[in-house]
């Protein structure tokens, strides 16, 4: 109830703040009101459905950025103000809302959204109506258009040293599941080409469709194939189920659980299910530097009740700093100004330096961790440091 | 094509996989789906056919059982505390539901399937409200394997069929070895006749609801340790139960074991053979054509 | 005497539809746009639900294949406009599903909860397939859907890009779906309809086909469903597999539920109402919005069962009536 407290008054401090700059038109000369006018960001998340999982704790970390910005003087001394949409977890809800945020609130950025569908709606309305899209979730890649910069991780930069890593310390024998859909799909493209380059195998490769409520064959056919790591690139709460089952048939004994699809929050659903679970991201809470310390401890001061950040919600942290920066240095909302002033822009995230290459997406962090404890936190094995993008359009 | 392949390389493999002992796991693997079928169906058949309500709020009623489980674990009580004390609570909740609800829509079935859809949305948020959005657990109650003749198999999952195989005789115990049973098919055959024969139809009505609620909060609690608990998690499993009950025929209690048997064995069995998405489709439009030739469910009559 | 009441609200309702892009702003005129092509598809589901009396639980199907289809054509189709040919199949398409289906089910005599559970499995498979088939576009849905163009002839024709244009557009398609509609359940055929859905074995007896019936009645529906979906995928300019959802389903009957079923017009209020409604109270409570959906909805079904559409003509006029029952007696009763 606290947070919806703290949500709520936020809201009204954006009411006040659209109260103040409505005031504030008349009487001033227009030069003067363009310096006092706040910048304008459109956060849609899913605060409803199944992605409200991550919708929620994305928006408190955007929230957290949004204050730091304030308390250090905003953008080139204008406030950053936020206006909050739910997506529903429904691409039809986030076109919608999209067109909202640009039509009547008047946008000049809009951050957010987890799965590629909501991606690809909410880009299709920022494209054609010329407005900035940040997207901060690890995705497939090759989402490539004007205007809509990624500081979410892509195949390679989960996996490039991750299966090397893999190959030396578990096992040259893979087993591979995943989702059916594309992010999957294409993250066991990279998989297959890195262990097969290596001497290793694959000795299966199964998708498996939306909410599946039991998984008992997979695990058996995993268990006579006997593979020295299960690459899970299941989602969601089918990634959650299938962990639990693995776990439940005892084959954690025998086979080390690779992914790059769990991270705190998966991890805390799955219980003593998810210890031991080898994950691959360009976050994790626990990363011990004095910038995460600063992140963690700040973010806990502002929501007490959040337990667990993972790299969806730093990736839409760092987001709106990054805008932040690049709005800055375009020094207004212009679109063609903006999208000029993205590439290059550098900042000191929690998960370490990170910049906007040309290409759209970040240069970001690959580091693996493993869970060690029921609570969903991880231990940090290994920070590979940065990993530079590689983006082959073809979306 | 590349479907074709796909079958045809799953097909090969499946051969030499098919020895005796992965041939009793598998089954074994498709018992434990259709018994979980049923534990979710049978609560909602009860209701659908006796009542004629559609209770759309039914995965809702399972996932509250699923949080029985997890509050009971945040008490410091064990998971066995909490899948006993699941059935009772959200029978309890069913009971109230009824008398609150449902009862004044006994005479519009589908104002009843609209208000129990609201119903479901309301829950879903109350539980977001009191245990929070993201994915919970609890310590697995029963972790290990049942070893027999140097064949293993997880016995939580043998557990689980046990308490369904103990759950189908409780309810056909029931249905037809008691008095509250002879008047519940009573009213399921002519409602104004058993009225008339001094029939209390609403109490009737309420422990049924009741009944069939708790089932769903056993179920939900006892698939705790085997699925993702979140407040959104009933939804998965409602549309599948619809269907078994459907499958099988309303208001006959063995049809539910029926459907549940059909859905279950051919969707796993299914999934060796093809992609498991392309199984699952396959299954439903199976189950439609069964529908066309057996209008009234496999065991209707 | 009816239609002379009728017409001050008539002309009152025309004032307000026509003026409110006006007043309304670039959003919400659009917003009004998509709750005319969701009041299109509400009203479709209202033929089969209202005037059938056949509950459609996966009647998303319908729209989510009209919009797929649009979108296919427009990826697919190099060389000459394909938007009219798009209409034509999103409407035949789906048509043609409904029919089969209407074979296998109507009959074989599976109605009532039968054929709603049925039809949800229709859905449900749908979803499966769009989802699962990359040409299909997966997951992540179809992108790049032309928005609406008034083509008069190859090469010439109107790109309407304006908020109002387009919903001056929904709104006189809006308008002529109803007429048909109504034309429908007017017609001798929806005066059967009526007959089979008050007593289908009593109608059968007098000789009519009613599977037959009942059949042609969920393709018309379907192919408006269809219609309203292509509407759809060009006023969206993208389609993805939870069009097929089941939620969306349980919306459209919730629509249809709170504007009034068998009313027509009440499909359309509830669409527009429930859109709007939804809009407004997620903007100030963003998570508990939904708590409040679903309290409204209790409220709605306890204390206006017939609808906000139904309530308000039975306060009008105190005697229980719908369209075709009313008429259907002047015709001497069935």
């Amino acid at each position: 109830m606290a947070d919806t407290m703290t949500r709520r008054e936020a809201l009204k401090r954006v009411g006040y703040g659209i109260g103040a700059a409505g005031v504030s038109t008349f009487g001033h000369p227009a030069v003067l009101r363009a310096a006092t006018q706040p910048m304008k960001m459109g956060m849609l998340v899913s605060l409803t459905g199944v992605h409200a999982i991550f919708g929620e704790t994305m928006l408190h970390c955007a929230q957290f950025a949004q204050k730091e910005i304030n308390d250090r003087g905003g953008i080139e001394g204008r406030k950053l103000e936020f206006l909050i949409e739910d997506d529903e977890t429904d691409p039809k809800v986030g076109i919608e809302k999209a067109r909202k945020l640009i039509k009547r609130d008047q946008v000049d950025v809009i951050v957010g959204s987890i799965s590629s569908a909501m991606r690809n709606a909410v880009g299709s309305v920022t494209t054609k109506e010329k407005k900035v899209y940040v997207y901060p979730t690890y995705y497939e890649g090759g989402y490539c258009h004007d205007g809509v910069f990624v500081t979410g991780a892509i195949p390679n930069q989960q996996v490039e040293r991750f299966v090397p890593w893999i190959m030396e310390n578990a096992g040259k024998t893979f087993y591979i599941a995943g989702s059916d859909y594309i992010w999957p799909k294409e993250t066991s493209k990279v998989v297959r080409a890195l262990v097969e380059k290596r001497g290793g195998s694959i000795l299966g490769e199964e998708y498996f469709p939306w909410n599946t409520p039991d998984f008992s064959s997979l695990v058996n056919r995993i268990a006579s194939a006997k593979p020295a790591v299960m690459y899970s690139l299941l989602i969601g709460s089918d990634s959650v189920t299938f962990l639990k089952q693995f776990h439940n048939f005892g084959l954690k004994k025998t086979t080390r659980i690779c992914t790059s699809g769990v991270a705190e929050k998966e991890a805390a659903g799955l219980g003593e299910a998810g210890i031991g679970i080898v994950s691959s991201q360009s976050y994790f809470m626990s990363i011990d530097t004095p910038r995460n310390k600063e992140f963690v401890e700040g973010f806990r001061r502002m929501f007490p009740n959040e337990k667990l950040v993972d790299s969806i919600s730093e990736g839409t942290y760092n987001a709106v700093h990054v805008a932040a920066l690049a709005l800055a240095k375009a020094g207004s909302g212009d679109w063609s100004k903006l999208t000029k002033a993205f590439p290059g822009v550098r900042y000191k995230a929690p998960q370490g330096d990170i910049s906007m290459a040309e290409n759209r997406h970040a240069a970001l962090n690959s580091i693996i961790a493993e869970a060690y404890n029921e609570k969903g936190e991880f231990r940090i094995i290994k920070n590979f440091g940065v990993t530079p993008p590689q983006v082959n359009c073809f979306q | 094509m590349a479907e074709a392949a796909r079958c045809l390389r799953r097909a090969t493999r499946t051969t030499s996989v098919l020895e005796l002992g992965s041939l009793l796991t598998q089954f074994l693997n498709g018992a434990t789906l259709v018994s979980v079928l049923i534990l979710i169906s049978i609560g909602l058949a009860i209701i659908f056919g006796v009542m004629g309500v559609i209770n759309l709020a039914h995965g809702e009623f399972f996932i509250l059982g699923a949080y029985t489980v997890i509050a009971a674990d945040a008490l410091g009580l064990s998971a066995w505390w909490g899948i006993a004390l699941a059935p009772l609570v959200v029978g309890l909740f069913g009971a109230l539901v009824e008398v609150g609800l449902i009862r004044f829509l006994y005479k519009r079935p589908l104002e009843t399937l609209l208000a129990t859809w609201g119903l479901s949305i309301v829950i879903r948020q109350l539980v977001r409200i009191v245990f929070g959005v993201g994915y919970r657990a609890s310590p697995h109650p029963l972790l290990g394997d049942l070893k027999v003749f140097g064949f293993t198999y997880p016995i939580y999952r043998v557990f689980l069929m046990a308490v369904c195989l103990a759950v189908i005789v409780i309810t056909f115990y029931v249905f037809y070895r008691t008095d509250f049973g002879l008047k519940i098919r009573a009213i399921t055959q002519d409602v104004e006749m058993a009225a008339a024969l001094a029939i209390n139809t609403s109490r009737v009505y309420l422990g049924t609801f009741a009944f069939g609620s708790a089932l769903a909060g056993l179920a939900g609690a006892l698939m705790t340790p085997e699925i993702t608990i979140s407040p959104e998690a009933g939804v998965n499993f409602l549309a599948r139960s619809f269907f078994v009950v459907i499958l099988g025929g309303i208001g006959q209690l063995a049809g539910v074991l029926g459907g549940a048997l059909v859905v279950g064995e051919l969707e796993t069995f299914l999934s060796y053979l093809i992609s498991a998405t392309t199984a699952q489709a396959a299954v439903l439009l199976i189950a439609i054509v069964i529908i066309r030739f057996r209008p009234r469910g496999l065991f209707g009559g | 005497m009816r239609a002379t009441r009728g017409l001050p609200v008539l002309a009152a309702g025309a004032l307000i539809t026509l003026g409110l892009p006006l007043i309304a702003g670039k959003y919400y005129t659009e917003l009004l746009s998509q709750a005319l092509i969701f009041g299109i598809f509400a009203m479709s589901l209202d033929l089969m639900w209202g005037y059938a009396g056949v509950l459609n639980f996966g009647h998303a199907a319908y729209f989510g294949l009209g919009g797929y289809l649009v979108a296919l054509l427009a990826r697919e189709v190099r060389g000459f406009d394909p938007s009219y040919l798009g209409y034509a199949l999103s409407v035949l398409a789906p048509a043609g599903l409904a029919g089969a289906l209407g074979y296998f089910l109507f009959y074989s005599h599976v109605t009532g909860v039968y054929f709603t559970i049925i039809t949800l499995v229709v859905t449900m498979i749908f979803q499966l397939i769009v989802s699962d088939w990359y040409w299909l576009g997966g997951m992540n849905g179809l992108l790049g859907v032309p928005g609406f163009v008034l083509r008069v002839w190859p090469g010439l024709g109107w790109e309407l890009d304006s908020e109002v244009e387009v919903y001056y557009l929904l709104l006189s398609v809006s308008v002529l779906c109803y007429l048909f509609c109504r034309h429908v359940v007017r017609s001798p055929f929806g005066l059967v309809m009526a007959a089979i859905k008050d007593n289908p074995e009593r109608t059968e007896f007098f000789g009519y086909d009613t599977a037959y019936l009942t059949t042609i009645m969920s393709m018309i529906s379907a192919g408006l469903a269809g219609l309203s979906g292509a509407l759809y995928a060009h006023f969206s300019g993208f389609v993805s597999p939870p069009l097929f959802g089941l939620n969306f389903s349980t919306d459209v009957i919730v629509w249809v539920a709170v504007g009034g079923r068998g009313t027509l017009v009440g499909a359309f209020v509830g669409a527009v109402l429930v859109n709007l409604l939804k809009a407004i109270i997620s903007d100030f409570l963003e998570v508990l919005w939904l708590l409040i959906v679903g309290a409204f909805f209790i409220v709605t079904v306890f204390f206006f069962p017939d609808g906000i559409v139904g309530t308000l003509r039975k306060l009008r006029w105190p005697a229980p009536r719908s369209l075709p029952r009313a008429a259907s007696m002047r015709e001497g009763g069935v």
